[in-house]
């Protein structure tokens, strides 16, 4: 019985992630239905015969059920459709251009707030004093929206003290600012789970017993400490994922980044509607599959404890 | 009882600056849509307090409406939303267990599918109406804070119920044929209240949070209303000459927020739970 419950969690969880995935895309359609408004514009173009035209080059002349089932094939064969403003460009394009900087800027962020947040928890956790005075610190920065961070940044950074380039030169320096910016929110959100943890596993008898056989103390808080206490943030990646993602939105087009979250942001409010939407569905595979797999590494973990438990 | 004394402070404080910022603009000398050319980009002086921004407009008139703009919009949809998501994950907890395994499976899927790219979702198609005489955009905030805020709310407190179904008074009124309304009135809120006030007051900040960056990124509260995600954006256009227009309504989106975390964090304290804060 138990032996089977693994598969049956992965199963489960891959039939969550193609509901989601359907699910999503099913509303980002019907939503961008309601929408009101043409492609073209009915007072400049008059000629019966242009409108019959705009409308066959964009598929706009099918019916919804066609569109709607050509939107779902399309998506799950990750192609996301043209733009309807700039001519010739589609939306896989601009995602092959413009991501790899985000993926950039968010992978350094990431790793850099895991470091930061396990240094914050381990270092909270060393007196009672510490735990209060990283809690008030955390609470301030949890409070500072990123927005926020990211252009006060700027503001002392970049035109006071003239330190780093205001200006996107490609150069590793303009990666600092954005990077420090974007990491701050997950760097409070990983500590304050880490610590919450840690508090936890240090009153755990094995942790007590390491000390007793005189283990060192660096072994005991990297093998036994900090090993365990990191499983439970792998539940929460998914929110870690969606805040990053929201904050490269804020932080590239503040700091003038051409990555992919300036870009959603310029066609939002161009009002871009067929980029806006295989933008959305794009990042929305993302999360759903970053779920997916945090998912599958909960049951692979809960699994391993299990079988641990029965020894 | 000694905790007490922060949190009535607190809460005081929220209360005061929410009434100010509704009359405060009454009775001001400058009108929130009130133009003065001769006055762009004015630093802080006696007249302005807060300086005027890129069209002359009052900006402390137009920061007291966009806190209370946001205010509201939490206070709108806050409650509501906590409420349903009680309901709901109260039911979950109580129901057979297949009812309650398609229940999970429905938060599941909300839960893969960020709330952020919903709210965005939400926001494009509400921004696209204009309905005359009519600002579609607020409206809009706060039924998608209502749409994606009872998630959260709904799983942990069908973990709840579920340790408190298994109760013997449960069992008993069970027994004496109740129905699911008795159990969630008579047993199931009263053991959760504490924590619906925490969740109450946590999603409040992230709902200040989200509107501010909704309109920050364009789809929020549509100008020429006021809300604080507009001002930093239009400051931070601004940023290299009039620095002053990016500071007061960053500071005061700070403070806001900072207060409702505080006052969480303080009742959490007070009933000894832990919920991680989610932005």
């Amino acid at each position: 019985m138990r032996m089977s419950s693994m598969p049956k969690k992965i199963l489960y969880n891959f039939v969550i992630f193609l509901i989601s995935i359907f699910a999503i895309s099913t509303i980002t359609f019907f939503l961008f239905e309601l929408v009101p408004g043409n492609i073209y514009d009915p007072d400049l173009i008059k000629s019966e015969q242009i409108v019959l035209n705009i409308r066959e080059k964009y598929g706009l002349d099918e019916n919804i059920s066609t569109r709607y089932l050509r939107m779902l094939k399309n998506t799950f064969s990750f192609d996301f459709g043209n733009s309807f403003i700039y001519d010739g460009i589609s939306v896989n394009g601009i995602i092959a251009k413009y991501f790899p900087i985000s993926a950039i800027l968010g992978s350094i962020s990431l790793l850099a707030s895991f470091i930061a947040g396990i240094f914050i928890s381990c270092a909270s956790s060393k007196s009672r004093g510490a735990r209060n005075i990283f809690f008030i610190i955390i609470v301030l920065f949890i409070s500072l929206p990123i927005f926020v961070i990211a252009a006060l940044l700027q503001y002392f950074f970049c035109v006071k003290f003239r330190i780093f380039p205001v200006l996107w030169s490609a150069n590793w320096t303009n990666f600092i600012l954005p990077s420090i910016a974007l990491s701050i929110y997950p760097t409070t959100f990983i500590s304050r789970l880490l610590s919450i943890s840690i508090a936890e596993i240090k009153q755990m008898d094995y942790v007590i017993a390491a000390r007793a056989r005189g283990i060192n103390t660096i072994t005991i808080w990297l093998s036994y400490i900090l090993k365990n206490a990191v499983t439970p943030v792998i539940s929460y990646i998914g929110p870690l994922f969606a805040s990053m993602l929201t904050g490269s939105f804020v932080v590239e087009t503040i700091f003038n980044i051409p990555g992919l979250g300036r870009y959603f942001i310029n066609s939002i409010n161009n009002r871009d509607y067929p980029v806006v939407m295989g933008l959305t569905l794009f990042y929305a595979i993302i999360l759903i599959s970053t779920n997916f797999i945090a998912n599958v590494l909960i049951s692979i973990n809960d699994y391993k404890g299990k079988i641990t438990e029965n020894r | 009882m000694k905790n007490k004394v922060p949190i009535i402070i607190i809460l005081a404080t929220i209360i005061t600056l929410f009434i100010a910022s509704f009359v405060v603009p009454f009775y001001s000398r400058y009108n929130i849509y009130e133009q003065n050319a001769s006055l762009k980009y004015a630093k802080p002086s006696v007249e302005h307090i807060l300086g005027n921004d890129y069209l002359g407009r009052d900006m402390f008139v137009r920061t007291c409406w966009a806190i209370k703009n946001s205010i509201l919009i939490a206070l709108c949809s806050i409650p509501v939303s906590v409420l349903l998501g009680i309901i709901y994950g109260a039911y979950a907890g109580y129901a057979s267990s297949g009812v309650e395994k398609t229940m999970t499976a429905i938060m599941n899927i909300f839960q893969s599918i960020s709330e952020f790219l919903l709210a965005i979702l939400l926001m494009v198609m509400f921004t696209s109406f204009k309905i005359k005489f009519f600002d579609t955009s607020i409206l809009g905030i706060v039924i998608t804070l209502i749409v994606l805020s009872w998630v959260d709310i709904a799983r942990i407190v069908k973990n709840e119920t579920k340790k408190i179904v298994n109760n013997n008074y449960v069992l008993y009124s069970e027994l004496k044929n109740a129905r699911f309304g008795h159990v969630f009135i008579f047993h199931i809120l009263p053991s959760i209240q504490g924590m619906a006030v925490i969740m109450i007051v946590q999603k409040m900040s992230s709902a200040i949070f989200l509107e501010a960056f909704l309109s920050y990124i364009g789809i929020g509260i549509q100008p020429p209303n006021p809300s604080l995600g507009i001002m930093i954006n239009e400051g931070v256009k601004f940023i290299r000459v009039y620095p002053h227009l990016l500071f007061f309504p960053a500071i005061v989106l700070f403070v806001l927020i900072l207060l409702f975390n505080i006052l969480g964090e303080l009742l959490k304290f007070e009933n000894k739970v832990r919920i991680i804060h989610e932005q």
